[in-house]
Parts: structure tokens; C-alpha cells; sequence
């Protein structure tokens, strides 16, 4: 009995590892993914499932000609570290802009990732 | 060339070994043995410690390059400044491996202190916890992060202190037919069961915590090579459980009538538990690079 007991509860606490949900996932963004907005962003806004670690986190902006639009350096939201700002510093027209991301949560665990909004019609 | 995340699990394979070793073996010479037996082992076990102090500083300071190495993605941003530079300034995890860097120099500069077990002690007891500065718990918001941290870090202590110490166990039980250590190592076993079954307990009380805390769901998805791995990591553990199980109650009562064949039969358990034991730390520095989601 004691040992069904150990052995069960043993199972249950194993399932503890250290790394769950721990990676930061995109869960919003704005402009949305594959939205389209009438007028140009002047910020990129990305919320992940994990506190982020801004400095060696961002994005790279591009048109659909591959050339890459300037943006500021990526901020936390005050309060909020799950809440990446990316200003944009460059002119948008419209057209098909592809952000890659990249992410390093708080725990060092990396991702990253690429979306597409369209800016016009 | 291996990927930066694979090395970076064979670094945290290494970290993990170091420390449990040094944690273990100090614990049981400061805590569980008896003095003259203490000292008997900390000089038979002396190498294995001296190797795990310097594996624990090797494996900290070839951590940062290997982690600036898969935030870049290639292995060009090991060294590359700005990188490592942002890693140990801006970032948790960098404040975290200094915090690691500095307490594992100590326990190498504790080296030719042989009597200082319980300094060891408490420096790789800080080793380990200081896991938990950089697992799974910084997800969590404040009051509730705090308390996670604390359960994750009491998790590995005990846990630690449980795979240790059996690096000891065989040289306790060999002592046993010696007549100059006979007695001493019948407390030290006897304390030993004890203090075993506290770590255990502990292990499960912090780790039903964790649970609530993290997964919230049982691992059955087995196209999630996470869930898989995590599967496997509590057979290893089930197994060393009915191991230590079968070694205290089947095993340890035979001494009175059969001891030169118990003896021989709770080593050999010792062995397979620890090597299960092994096991577990190989899957945990693999689980640790894995994305659940």
C-alpha cells in the first residue's frame, strides 16, 4: 500500500520538468497576421505566451521586394513584459511587409518566427 | 558540427552531474556518516569529487558561449561581444550564471580543504538551486514565481540529495565487513534510510506542487517527442523508487540472516538505481531544450 503510494505519487510529481511552456510563443500581433490595414503601422506590436528578454529580442521588417524597413529598437510594454513594441522609422506604401521575430524568454530558451501583413487594399 | 541546443544539453547533462555529485557525497560524508567513517570516505571518494568541482566550472563557462551561440544561431555568435555582453548584462540568465560561475570557483578553491564537507555542501546545495533561477518558475508572475522557485529548488535539492548519495552507498556497504568500520556504517545506513525517505518524500510533495503549478495534464501525447522523453524520465524514476523499495525492505531485513549476500544484493541495487539515475539526468538535460508547446 505504501508503496502503491509512493510510487503513484512518485508519478505524479515527475511529471514536473523544468522547461514547460517555458518557450515564448506568438500569441498576437498587430497589424494582425495576414491582415490588411488601410493606413501604414507606425509600431509593430507582438504579444508572446512568456516574459521576454528585450535586448536580445526583435524583428526584421520586410517589403516585398526583400529590402528590409528601418525600425527602432524594440521595447517592453511598461508592466507587461510579454508585450514587444517595435517602433517603425521607415515609410510604408502599400504592399505585402513580412516581419521575422525572434525571441528569447526569460529562461533562455529561443524561437522565432515570420508573418505577413498587408498594408492597403 | 552539433547543433548549439544539442551541446547546450550536454552541457546542462554535465552541470547537473557535477553538482548532484558534489551535493550527494558532501551531504552524506557531513551528514550521514559517522566522523571516522566520514573521513574514510571523502578519501576513497576524493577523485570523484575533485572531477565534479572542475566539471561544474568547465561545464558553467562553456555554458554562456554555447547559449550566445543558439541566439545567434550559428556558432560565429559564441563570441561574438555584443551577444555575450547583452546575455550576462541584460538578461536573467546571465545574472543567473554568474551567480554559478562564482559559487562553482569556490567549490573548486574548497578543494584542498578535505574537511570541509559541509562548506561543499552548502555550495553545491546553492548549485543546484540555483536551477531554479533559470527553470520553468520565471514564467510565473511574482508572489506565485517566488513560491514556485522555492518548490523547484527544494525539487532538485531533494532529489539531488536522494541520486548522490548513493555514490556513496557502495563504499558504506563495503565497510560493513570491515571491523574497524563495522559499526559507524550501520548508523550511517541507518540514517541513510532515513534521511532517504524524507528526500523521497520531498521529492513528491514538491514535485505534486510543481504539477499543479506547470503541466496541468498527464504526458499521453506521444507524437510530442516531450511528452515521450518525460514518459520515460518517470519509468527511470518509478524504477529507482521500487529499487530503493526493494532494497530496504526485502534486501536490508536479509542482513540478519544471509549479510555477505545481502550486502552484495543492496550494491548491486545501488548500481541499477544509480544507474537509472543516470538516466534521468540525461533525459531532464534533453526535456530542458524541448518545447512542450
Amino acid at each position: 500500500m505504501k508503496t502503491t503510494t509512493c510510487t503513484l505519487a512518485l508519478l505524479s510529481c515527475l511529471l514536473f520538468d523544468g522547461s514547460a511552456w517555458a518557450h515564448a510563443h506568438l500569441r498576437a500581433e498587430a497589424p494582425a497576421a495576414d491582415g490588411t490595414v488601410g493606413t501604414a503601422p507606425t509600431i509593430l506590436s507582438l504579444t508572446f505566451s512568456e516574459g521576454l528578454e528585450i535586448k536580445l529580442s526583435g524583428v526584421t521588417l520586410k517589403g516585398s521586394d526583400g529590402k528590409a524597413v528601418s525600425t527602432g529598437a524594440p521595447s517592453l510594454s511598461p508592466g507587461d513584459d510579454k508585450l514587444m513594441m517595435v517602433p517603425i522609422t521607415g515609410q510604408l506604401g502599400a504592399g505585402v511587409y513580412t516581419v521575422e521575430w525572434h525571441a528569447l524568454a526569460k529562461d533562455g530558451h529561443t524561437t522565432h518566427g515570420t508573418y505577413q501583413f498587408t498594408v492597403g487594399h | 558540427m552539433i547543433a548549439p541546443h544539442l551541446a547546450l544539453a550536454v552541457v546542462r547533462l554535465c552541470f547537473d552531474a557535477a553538482a548532484i555529485t558534489a551535493y550527494g557525497l558532501s551531504g552524506f560524508i557531513a551528514w550521514i556518516a559517522p566522523k571516522r567513517l566520514g573521513q574514510a570516505i571523502a578519501t576513497s571518494s576524493n577523485f570523484l569529487i575533485v572531477a565534479a568541482s572542475w566539471l561544474a566550472v568547465l561545464s558553467t563557462l562553456a555554458w554562456l558561449p554555447i547559449e550566445a551561440a543558439m541566439i545567434g544561431e550559428s556558432w560565429q555568435s559564441a563570441f561574438d561581444r555584443s551577444t555575450l555582453s547583452a546575455i550576462l548584462y541584460d538578461t536573467a540568465i546571465g545574472k543567473a550564471w554568474l551567480v554559478r560561475l562564482a559559487l562553482s570557483l569556490l567549490l573548486t578553491a574548497a578543494l584542498p580543504w578535505r574537511s570541509a564537507s559541509s562548506v561543499r555542501l552548502v555550495l553545491s546545495g546553492c548549485l543546484l538551486a540555483s536551477l531554479a533561477l533559470t527553470g520553468h518558475a520565471d514564467m510565473d508572475e511574482a508572489t506565485r514565481g517566488v513560491l514556485h522557485s522555492l518548490n523547484d529548488a527544494l525539487h532538485v535539492l531533494a532529489g539531488g540529495a536522494w541520486l548522490g548519495s548513493l555514490l556513496a552507498l557502495p563504499g558504506c556497504l563495503a565497510r560493513l565487513r570491515d571491523a574497524a568500520f563495522c559499526t559507524e556504517a550501520k548508523t550511517a545506513l541507518r540514517r541513510f534510510s532515513s534521511a532517504g525517505h524524507l528526500a523521497v518524500a520531498l521529492v513528491i510533495a514538491t514535485g505534486i506542487v510543481n504539477t499543479v503549478l506547470v503541466l496541468q495534464r498527464w504526458p499521453t501525447d506521444f507524437t510530442s517527442t516531450y511528452q515521450m522523453l518525460l514518459v520515460a524520465k518517470i519509468a527511470c524514476v518509478a524504477g529507482m523508487t521500487g529499487l530503493a523499495v526493494m532494497n530496504r525492505y526485502v534486501f536490508v531485513p536479509r542482513m540478519l540472516t544471509d549479510p555477505d549476500r545481502a550486502i552484495i544484493q543492496i550494491r548491486n541495487g545501488t548500481y541499477a538505481e544509480l544507474a537509472l539515475g543516470a538516466g534521468v539526468l540525461v533525459l531532464v538535460a534533453f526535456i530542458g531544450i524541448l518545447d512542450p508547446a
